[in-house]
């Protein structure tokens, strides 16, 4: 179908197929000398992938630029918010066993995130959570219909319970697990060096 | 200061050079995530949590790497496990999201001033038909401007698996967009 150029060609030429292959890498600036001289000699006698090959430079150079870093609005600054997370964090480990660690094993960090997308206020609303929380269990407003104040743990109580059995499995999970195997043990996967 | 020096004063206890780090870094961090969700608001989310996961792991920092590889790698682990395997943040079950209601202090502020710098429609959409990995490459790849070296450290794959992971995403990705009537000419 396509007209190949009658030049000369030095060794086996590369299919259609093969030259498409190399053109991601060709325009991302990846390909090694051998591909590219085998692409090059492809390109010289196929004015398909020619044509190709520059529809496909204008279409990623027009997504590459549309994917461009921009500057983030003032107002998601997180130097702030990092700092308290991390003051909470100290407060937290210092208070291990205390009313105040009990209450951050119900309410993580993480979860305090989700709960409140802005991140303007980070430790003042944390606080007032966990003030409002406590006025909360202490009157018995979380388990309404329980005589008892401490019924809040009891296994199958009611929906506040597995919503804060849901929050203490959460805390395993983002303490624990996700942080052991963040970067340090994958490591030696990378064999490439 | 350079990255390794903060993180050398970090792990000494020093709280405030973790200051530095986070003002050097967030901005690029935020994007990833931003052109990763879609979404500005989960995007500074997700990119404190990485901060965060940082500076717990701060005694186990070791500056084998570029330090922008080792945060796109927590980044990147992030991304590919947690939010996905927790699909966050619209399909959390119904009675829970009453619960969270009730709990936090109401904060009625959706998207205000963030489409112009947030991805055009088009190609958002033609982004969220890739898998979570392709997704990464891509951004890593045209967000960050990363080699497909540093690809490869960042998602713990060869170099040769980048390659064919981001043709495998660039194909699917020009057919979503001529799928939408984006053409080349
Ligand atoms: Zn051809």
């Amino acid at each position: 179908m396509k007209k190949k150029s009658s030049n000369i060609t030095k060794g086996k030429q590369i299919s259609h197929k093969k030259a498409k292959m190399l053109f991601g890498p060709h325009l991302d600036g990846e390909l090694d000398p051998k591909r590219k001289i085998a692409l090059n000699d492809h390109l010289a006698g196929c004015e398909a992938c020619r044509e190709a090959l520059k529809q496909e430079k204008a279409l990623f150079s027009g997504l590459a630029n549309s994917l461009e870093t921009v500057e983030i609005p003032e107002k998601y600054n997180l130097v702030d918010s990092v700092a308290k997370e991390i003051e909470f964090l100290e407060i937290k480990s210092r208070n291990e066993g205390s009313v105040l660690g009990l209450l951050e094993n119900f309410f993580p960090s993480k979860d305090r995130a989700k709960l409140r997308p802005s991140f303007s206020a980070s430790l003042s609303y944390s606080f007032a959570i966990i003030v409002g929380i406590s006025i909360g269990l202490l009157s018995g407003m979380l388990t309404p219909d329980a005589s008892n104040t401490a019924n809040y743990i009891e296994p199958d109580s009611s929906t506040a319970t597995s919503y804060l059995d849901n929050m203490i499995e959460s805390v395993s999970y983002s303490d624990e697990e996700s942080l052991t195997n963040l970067y340090f043990g994958t490591e030696t996967e990378n064999t490439n060096e | 200061m350079t990255d390794f020096e903060a993180m050398a004063l970090i792990a000494k206890g020093d709280k405030s050079a973790f200051d530095v780090i986070v003002k050097r870094h967030q901005n690029a961090l935020i994007n990833y995530f931003m052109r990763y969700s879609g979404n500005l608001d989960t995007a500074a989310e997700l990119s404190q949590e990485v901060f965060l996961r940082i500076y717990k792991a701060r005694d186990r920092y070791k500056p084998k790497a570029k330090f922008t590889t080792y945060l796109f790698r927590v980044a990147h682990n992030l991304a590919i496990n947690e939010l996905i395997a927790k699909k966050r943040p619209d399909t959390k079950p119904i009675d829970n999201d009453e619960k969270i209601e009730t709990l936090t202090t109401p904060d009625d502020n959706p998207e205000t001033g963030t489409m112009a710098i947030e991805t055009s429609d088009t190609i958002k959409e033609a982004m969220m038909q890739l898998n979570p990995a392709e997704r990464s490459a891509i951004i890593l790849k045209y967000t960050q401007g990363m080699s497909y070296k540093e690809i490869s450290k960042s998602t713990g794959r060869s170099v040769a698996g980048v390659e064919s992971l981001l043709i495998r995403a660039k194909t699917k990705l020009k057919a979503e967009l001529q799928k939408r009537g984006v053409s080349a000419s």
